[in-house]
């Protein structure tokens, strides 16, 4: 059975007190289970120097996309539409079926999970966008540091935010190094892969702005 | 490791000074300050064809990876460097941007 993912970048109040702070934690971590359908929830905060995503990613999985309610309803049933109405600024939130996550090491534990947002440019030719994909998900060939990771089209019509973001790369390292030193030194990513993304090139199809976060996690998410 | 960064600019006939010039008073400077170590402009075919277009390589250096990302962190939002590009494709037929890394290290650990 395929799951069906939402994954909600997460921007709060910044006066919050570590108490509501922590409450805010719990209450979202805890979410799986009170709304039907939902199988599986983490809410991951942030490292610091993260970009465009705020402060939490919050990972959902549902039962399937019949069982995924609309985000507001899903506020809603969690008892969760007052918190977020006191304490969430921003919420960008994308949804899709879990078709292609690669889970090489499905026992990974404690390590860092990173999720990109990006906006393919619609008018970006099929074939050029498919280009794209195959050099994207080119990368754990080459970055070993990458133990699982998916990529997904996000379902349009579901998108929460002010962005229309089209697709999420996610990745699950086993240390902070394999993504602030392995990702980033690799010819692969900054001569092959970042030219796609980089206004001064030619191959550019991403719109300007991503969402690049990454935080904490005990156990595997791509492999729900 | 030094990393080259080459654009190809493959301009029409009779429009090759108009693009250098923009080039060295509208890029070069400010390249400069990001890091990048100008290394000359060249011709091929090494010579300005009147029926064809020729093609104005541009090269510059970085020292190392830190170079390259420092680099591309202070275009990201310039709307200066966007402008300069739109200006070059509204005149050229195409353009590339290369990087080349060294021989040796680039093939350590390819798959």
């Amino acid at each position: 059975m395929t799951v069906y993912r939402r994954i909600a970048l997460l921007h709060v109040d910044p006066q919050l007190s570590r108490a509501d702070r922590a409450s805010f934690e719990r209450e979202l971590g805890d979410v799986a289970g009170r709304v039907p359908g939902l199988t599986h929830a983490h809410l991951g905060r942030h490292f610091p120097n993260t970009v465009g995503g705020g402060d939490y990613t919050w990972d959902l999985a549902f039962a399937g996309p019949e069982q995924t309610p609309p985000w507001s309803d899903q506020l809603r049933l969690a008892d969760h539409s007052d918190l977020f109405e006191r304490v969430v600024t921003r919420a960008d939130a994308v949804q899709f079926a879990a078709t292609n996550a690669h889970i090489a090491e499905p026992a990974i534990s404690d390590f860092v999970k990173r999720t990109l947002f990006i906006e393919v440019e619609r008018p970006t030719p099929p074939d050029k966008a498919r280009e794209f994909d195959r050099v994207l998900t080119g990368m754990p060939r080459y970055i070993h540091a990458i133990r699982n990771w998916a990529y997904h089209r996000v379902d349009d019509e579901f998108t929460i935010g002010p962005r229309r973001w089209t697709h999420v790369w996610e990745q699950e390292f086993e240390e902070l190094s394999g993504l602030r030193v392995d990702y980033m030194v690799s010819p692969y990513h900054w001569g092959y892969v970042d030219p796609w993304f980089d206004p001064e090139s030619p191959h550019r199809v991403v719109a300007p702005g991503v969402a690049h976060v990454y935080s904490p996690a005990a156990t595997t998410i791509l492999g729900w | 490791m030094p990393i080259q960064l080459i654009y190809e600019l493959v301009v029409p006939p009779t429009r090759l000074r108009e693009v250098h010039a923009l080039f060295a008073a509208d890029y070069l400077p400010a390249a400069r300050e990001r890091g990048m170590h100008y290394a000359g402009a060249y011709l091929t075919p090494p010579i300005e064809l009147d029926d064809a277009p020729t093609t104005l390589v541009l090269q510059f250096t970085l020292p190392d990876v830190d170079a390259v990302w420092a680099m591309k962190r202070q275009v990201t939002d310039s709307v200066e460097v966007a402008d300069f590009w739109r200006r070059i494709d509204a005149i050229v037929v195409s353009r590339q941007r290369r990087f080349l890394a060294p021989y040796d290290e680039a093939s350590d650990g390819a798959v």
